[in-house]
């Protein structure tokens, strides 16, 4: 929302914004304005409010070009951020984690509660586009089980989706359980099997979709995901954590994948069904 | 000179895409091109955390001898950050542009001008 | 040697591909013509900086992977831009004689 100080500056009152020309032309007119002049003000305005954007673009290149002066050497191994941290983290990730891929084992085991606090920031992005994009109006709902009947699914996207879903399917599949071994892990993994759902949403129409993943489906697994997440870094964390005396350490990693990849899926796939219906 | 730009080449490329997307945000009056300026700004920030992590000489950090030479592995703590910035951006991607499609349905348009025009006459 | 000189050629053609590609994207102003000049860089640019990093590299694992990106672009890039066109038609149904109508005064 637009503020109301920022409206009465555009107008030109007194005691808003620092424009004196405008301000000038107020005090001096004081009849009510006519549209030709409240038109000239705006064009005005604009050509200051670009001029503005350009100086405070080139300002911000000027100052930022300045402070790469004095940055550390790109690549170099004595840069200040190269510490004893990475070193604890690269040289004792394998043994603590289970996970050869040390920035899966970092994110979800050193930091996991960082990694916790970004599945709840997709879980409330969810949450906030459903109550925004939600068709509640019912006019609204019924154009839009009007149109949901008319379109077919294009016959070109269609058979190209039909041999690529699969695939699709199983790769994201791949990702999401090789993720402590292998580039990728819950995030990426659980894009791609999202990407897929949609795909076959696309391909099949969303009446193909509906009957494995309805409202409550969806509900399950985006809070399973995250409860599952909460119980086992939970128990991971009472058991003492850092792999001390702990037999779940060794593959924590891998169910929290899991979780985090069930969380983004369900994410991706509620994302792409509140745009296009307002309904899952 | 030359060897300074040579030598940050990445951090450069990270400064022209943020100061393109800071520019897009001021000067597009439609409301999805700033989303889309916003989300270069965020690639801008993501290239230069990523750079900032890479070490001369050393390979991604998936360990194939157990971390027992940690000489061989780069820095992976910066790769860790961007991934919490990727899901931040596309949550609040997700969220403005929820907002936008709003704004349309109930005003009819996304752009800033007129969307202006239209609250200073309800104002009146 | 010979190896290198073929695989630069390649790599000429791909990176020429995909510069036309964004100066047709800049310079035309109507959405089709845009497609057009979009669509050239997916398909025949990937594929022919593919082979080239192909040839580099050598390795039958690498082969098999470049080979597996170049069909899954060549299957879904040309939908994608049809699919937009599509859009195009359905959304401006008069856009391009308008278009054409200015373009001759």
């Amino acid at each position: 929302m637009i503020d109301k100080s920022f409206l009465r500056w555009l107008d030109g009152e007194e005691g808003y914004g620092l424009n004196t020309e405008l301000k000038d032309n107020k005090v001096n007119s004081p009849a009510k304005k006519s549209k030709a002049d409240e038109k000239e003000q705006l064009s005005r305005f604009n050509k200051i409010y670009g001029g503005l954007a350009v100086a405070i673009s080139v300002l911000m290149v000027v100052i930022l070009c300045v402070s790469i002066i004095t940055f550390p050497t790109y690549g170099s191994v004595s840069n200040p951020a190269n510490n004893e941290v990475v070193e604890r983290y690269v040289g004792s990730a394998h043994d603590e984690t289970g996970a050869e891929n040390v920035i899966a084992g970092m994110i979800l085991n050193y930091r996991g509660f960082d990694t916790f606090g970004e599945s709840c920031v997709l879980f409330l992005a969810v949450c906030c586009v459903m109550q925004l994009l939600w068709a509640t109006d019912d006019k609204i709902k019924a154009e839009g089980e009007k149109s949901k009947r008319e379109a077919k699914p294009d016959l070109i996207l269609s058979t190209c989706g039909k041999l690529i879903v699969p695939f699709v399917l199983v790769f994201g599949i791949c990702i999401l359980f090789n993720g402590h071994i292998s580039p990728g892990g819950g995030f990426s993994g659980g894009s791609v099997l999202g990407a897929s759902v949609i795909l076959f949403a696309v391909t099949y129409g969303s009446k193909a979709t509906g009957r494995f993943f309805t409202k409550r489906v969806f509900n399950i697994i985006r809070i399973s995901g995250l409860m599952i997440y909460a119980i086992m870094f939970g128990v991971y964390i009472y058991q003492g954590a850092n792999g001390i005396q702990s037999d779940l350490a060794h593959y924590i990693v891998l169910v929290i994948d899991l979780a985090v990849g069930l969380v983004v899926m369900s994410t991706m796939y509620g994302f792409y069904s509140f745009y296009t219906k307002g309904d899952l | 000179m030359l060897e300074l730009i040579v030598d940050n080449r990445y951090t450069l490329t990270a400064v022209i895409l943020f100061v393109v997307g800071l520019g897009n945000m001021m000067l597009h009056p439609n409301l999805i091109k700033k989303v889309v300026a916003f989300n270069i700004m965020d690639a801008a920030t993501f290239l230069l955390l990523a750079s900032r992590g890479f070490i001369e000489g050393r390979t991604a950090a998936i360990l194939t001898d157990g971390g027992a030479n940690v000489a061989l592995y780069v820095n992976p703590i910066p790769a860790g950050l961007v991934l919490t910035g990727i899901v931040v951006s596309v949550s609040v991607s997700a969220f403005s542009l929820a907002l936008i499609q709003r704004i349309y349905g109930s005003y009819g348009t996304i752009d800033m001008n007129e969307l202006l025009e239209i609250m200073k006459k309800k104002g009146e | 040697m010979i190896r290198l000189v073929v695989a630069s050629l390649f790599l000429l053609l791909g990176l020429f591909v995909f510069f036309t590609e964004v100066v047709g994207f800049f310079k035309f102003k109507y959405i089709m013509m845009r497609i057009h000049a979009a669509g050239l860089g997916d398909t025949l640019g990937i594929m022919s900086i593919a082979i080239a990093v192909a040839i580099l590299i050598g390795t039958p694992n690498a082969i098999i992977k470049l080979l597996l990106v170049v069909v899954f672009m060549m299957l879904t890039n040309p939908v994608l831009t049809h699919l937009l066109a599509n859009m195009e038609v359905k959304l401006h149904q008069n856009a391009g004689n308008e278009y054409k109508e200015e373009d001759r005064a």
